[in-house]
């Protein structure tokens, strides 16, 4: 389904409006950069300097050539739809069934967001994904992984016309302190203990990996759990994280965690 | 090379020492912010890298990416590398474990003060490796000027609804 451009906060239609005029040669500006950003996230890569030379042009005819556009070298609104349009689905208004608890919708909309494969363009913490997790923000200092949780839960409950039940943050520490204080924190402590059971999350919960009672150092969705040789494992969708034998975090990605040997707590959104 | 940052470096080693020789085994998860009260240097760049060394347990170089200052504070923000320059190799640090989780950004941001110009300055918060990050907590916690952490939101335009 489309989305209402007029209903969503000022930094996400930054991201995904056409500029007003043709971008073309000679042209300068964040307009330019994210162009640079959006044809190197498919894979036609230039340099990301802001400066619309001849090396953008050429990789603009690239990208139009591909996508059955008019190879101009300049970019109007439709190839500015189609450089965005990830950006576009992953914010698009999922179907919704009458029966659709907040949970399930949570859960779709993160499913839009991995499919579009959000990763950093540029360097560390940077591009259109970190800005759009980072109410638009991007740079080393706005890692991205609370901010992935935030807006997803933002966007579910926006479409589902329901207030969010925690505000969010770009930070694990403050999402913490927001879901205590809204009832909605479940310590890993009493899901090994039985107190609380895995279903009471109705199929998909936030995680949060502790370092101490007030420090968590990251966070996504938990998206399904089963037993493994006894230890209760949980699939994720997660950003800022890597793939397993990678370094860092760089992209939104499903991973397979394990409960038991790490401190993880929860944050459960069933019944909101 | 400042006399106060040879002497930061000292005191890193020194620390450094001390940490090796007492510490049999790590916490599983390393600390991502830590307040550094006592840390102060006119040069902001070398109080960070001494902390950092401290935290990460061998000597190593930070390349800073982001630098703003806003009346008497200073926001650096980076990432780091070994002490020749070369890509850091976390495997001996206390961070191989956040690494193997998927949980870890080798990005640092340090929050630093100064009461007078050309005095030193106190590092009064540093994060190193964390996922998410810490500029709302430390903006509110500080009341910190929108122009020193970049900030182009605030909370209230985040919200969807």
């Amino acid at each position: 389904m489309a989305m209402n451009f007029n209903r969503v906060p000022s930094y996400v239609r930054k991201e995904i409006e056409a500029p007003k005029k043709v971008v073309k040669s000679g042209a300068r500006g964040m307009a330019v950069q994210r162009i640079q950003e959006w044809l190197q996230y498919h894979d036609f890569s230039t340099a990301i300097d802001a400066d619309f030379g001849p090396a953008t042009a050429t990789r603009v005819r690239e990208f139009q050539s591909v996508h059955g556009l008019k190879t101009t070298g300049t970019v109007n609104r439709d190839t500015w739809r189609l450089l965005v349009e990830p950006m576009l689905s992953s914010l698009k208004e999922p179907t919704i069934n009458h029966d659709d608890t907040a949970v399930s919708t949570v859960s779709l909309v993160a499913a839009q967001h991995l499919a579009q494969t959000p990763i950093e363009i540029g360097g560390p913490n940077r591009g259109p994904w970190v800005r759009l997790y980072c109410g638009g923000n991007d740079g080393d200092e706005w890692a991205w992984c609370a901010g992935f949780v935030t807006l997803i839960v933002q966007q579910a409950y926006f479409y589902r016309s329901e207030k969010v039940p925690f505000s969010g943050s770009v930070s694990c520490d403050t999402i913490a302190a927001q879901a205590r204080s809204a009832g909605l924190f479940v310590s890993g402590k009493s899901i090994y203990k039985g107190d609380v059971s895995w279903d009471d999350f109705g199929g998909m919960s936030i995680f949060l990996l502790r370092r101490t009672d007030t420090d968590w150092v990251h966070t996504g969705f938990a998206t399904g759990a089963n037993k493994s040789s006894g230890n209760l494992v949980f699939e994720t969708v997660e950003g800022n994280t890597n793939n397993n034998g990678s370094r860092e975090g760089i992209k939104a990605t499903s991973r397979i965690r394990s409960l038991s040997g790490s401190n993880y707590d929860f944050i459960s959104l069933a019944g909101t | 090379m400042t006399v106060s940052a040879v002497l930061l470096k000292t005191m890193a080693a020194i620390c450094l020492c001390a940490t090796l020789t007492t510490c049999v085994k790590h916490t599983s998860l390393p600390e991502s912010n830590t307040a550094f009260e006592s840390v102060t240097s006119t040069d902001p760049d070398s109080v960070v890298e001494a902390a950092l060394t401290k935290k990460l347990q061998q000597p190593l170089s930070i390349n800073t990416t982001a630098r703003r200052e806003d009346q008497d504070w200073l926001l650096l923000a980076g990432s780091v590398n070994s002490s020749d320059g070369s890509q850091m190799n976390f495997a001996k640090t206390p961070y191989q474990e956040a690494i193997n989780a998927g949980a870890f950004d080798n990005v640092f941001i340090a929050l630093l003060r100064r009461p007078e110009r050309n005095k030193a300055y106190t590092l009064l918060e540093l994060s190193f490796g964390s996922t998410d990050s810490p500029m709302g907590q430390w903006q509110n916690k500080y009341s910190l000027p929108d122009t020193l952490t970049g900030n182009k939101a605030s909370s209230e335009q985040l919200q969807w609804q």
